[in-house]
């Protein structure tokens, strides 16, 4: 069968592929919330900091308000690395 | 002959075949594609003398690297000629300035997608259609600059609809949405000269549209056609009016712009109108709480809600058919300015 070659059109960005180590517990640990302002979101935070502490022990969640529309500031997720060690990103809705 | 890095894949030698491949491999946008082979690809590049590992763009929200190669393979895949391809790295560089927040425009539920507009001598060259039906079918150039952008987001930014692109319905004009200014029939200085190039440069600019909304306003008196395009713009339902942000996108056909003319209307007297018309009371919007909490949320009943943050936010470029009978308003995204990028 006659075959036709063709380049991949993709670029992935491998250089982003850096994990963040899993929390192997969530006993004492710091989480992050990176609220967009929509109101659901705040009060699903609100929920997940209460359920957190009073289920598995972790320290009271630090909100660090984020745009609703665009990127963060320079700066904050590395900030957001420094000083949690998991972090409730978005609602995915 | 410089090495093309791209990895190459087979497929059966056969139209539908390869379309399938590339489908399956979600490549696509959902329609046929030209098969990017190695001398397609090396004839694009050419065409802009650009070393295919030149870099020309980070492109959220994956922050894939936009090479020249990479570019070039999808602007092949879009059925570009190749005197196109300097125009799409152009509207590529222009959509990535963070001031157009494409990461934004990428991700939200909104329908918004990149809406370009061609200035200068490129459009004759390559034959951007400028005059009627420029938004529509029927210009190759116009809809393969427009559909090589959005397969380099989806290729290059990786944005798949549904997964990572959560538009709630897009619209589509996210297929392709690209068309030139009719320059030669408008009585004022051209968007690339407004956003600081010269006359005689070709430029691309980016917008961040929501879709389009016919506005009917087939009269003689420039009072009655900015009643009529207010009216219509004046809908609290559009992003504008939720951050107070953003750049609204009027599109005058040659007619409507030569009635402002020659009555003495420039676009700063069209713009202070429409910014005085487009407000509207708190009161008119329900106060129920919404979930994006508007700007306007805690607004005094008389207090004016506003479609973008000043007068001069409003765009207007000529371009279309000539008979004064509708306009095209384009809404903003509203966290999102207009960006320039010259064609080199």
């Amino acid at each position: 069968m006659q075959t036709i070659q063709y380049l991949d059109p993709t670029s992935p960005n491998t250089e982003r592929l850096r994990y963040v180590p899993a929390v192997s517990a969530l006993t004492g640990k710091r989480i992050a919330f990176l609220n967009n302002g929509w109101a659901s979101f705040t009060y699903i935070g609100e929920r997940m900091d209460t359920v957190l502490r009073s289920r598995f022990g972790t320290a009271p969640m630090v909100t660090y308000p984020i745009p609703t529309s665009c990127a963060p500031e320079p700066g904050l997720l590395d900030r957001v690395r420094e000083a949690a060690d998991a972090a409730v990103v978005g609602m995915a809705n | 002959m410089t090495h093309l890095a791209s990895r190459r894949l087979e497929a059966p030698a056969d139209f539908r075949a390869v379309f399938d491949d590339m489908c399956r491999r979600g490549f696509t946008d959902g329609l046929p594609v030209i098969p990017p082979t190695e001398p397609l690809v090396r004839e694009m590049l050419d065409a802009a003398a650009m070393a295919p590992d030149e870099q020309i763009a980070v492109v959220p929200p994956e922050g894939g690297p936009a090479s020249a190669e990479k570019v070039a393979i999808n602007a092949v895949m879009a059925g570009c000629l190749p005197e196109y391809f300097p125009v799409v790295v152009a509207a590529l560089r222009a959509v990535t300035q963070p001031q157009f927040n494409l990461l934004g425009i990428q991700t939200t539920t909104n329908p918004v997608g990149p809406v370009l507009v061609v200035n200068g001598p490129v459009r004759q060259r390559i034959g951007v259609q400028c005059g009627r039906g420029c938004m529509g079918p029927g210009f190759r150039a116009n809809a393969t600059i427009g559909r090589a952008l959005r397969l380099v987001l989806l290729n290059i930014g990786g944005c798949p609809p549904g997964d990572v692109d959560k538009a709630i319905h897009g619209m589509p004009g996210k297929f392709a949405f690209c068309f030139g200014e009719l320059e030669e029939e408008s009585p004022w200085a051209p968007l690339h000269v407004e956003q600081g190039c010269d006359a005689r440069e070709s430029a691309v600019t980016a917008f961040g549209g929501q879709g389009t909304q016919n506005i009917y306003a087939a009269m003689l008196e420039p009072a009655d056609i900015v009643h009529i395009l207010a009216d219509g713009m004046r809908c609290y339902g559009n992003n504008g009016y939720l951050r107070a942000c953003g750049s609204p996108l009027i599109v005058l056909s040659p007619g409507h712009a030569r009635i402002f003319a020659d009555a003495g209307w420039d676009k700063k007297r069209i713009r202070d109108e429409l910014f005085e018309r487009t407000k509207i009371p708190r009161r008119n919007i329900p106060s129920a709480p919404q979930l994006s909490v508007p700007v306007y949320t805690d607004y005094g009943p008389d207090e004016m809600c506003l479609l973008c943050t000043s007068p001069e936010d409003i765009r207007i470029v000529v371009a279309g058919g000539p008979e004064a009978y509708h306009i095209t308003y384009i809404p903003s995204f509203g966290t999102t300015d207009p960006c320039t990028a010259k064609v080199q």
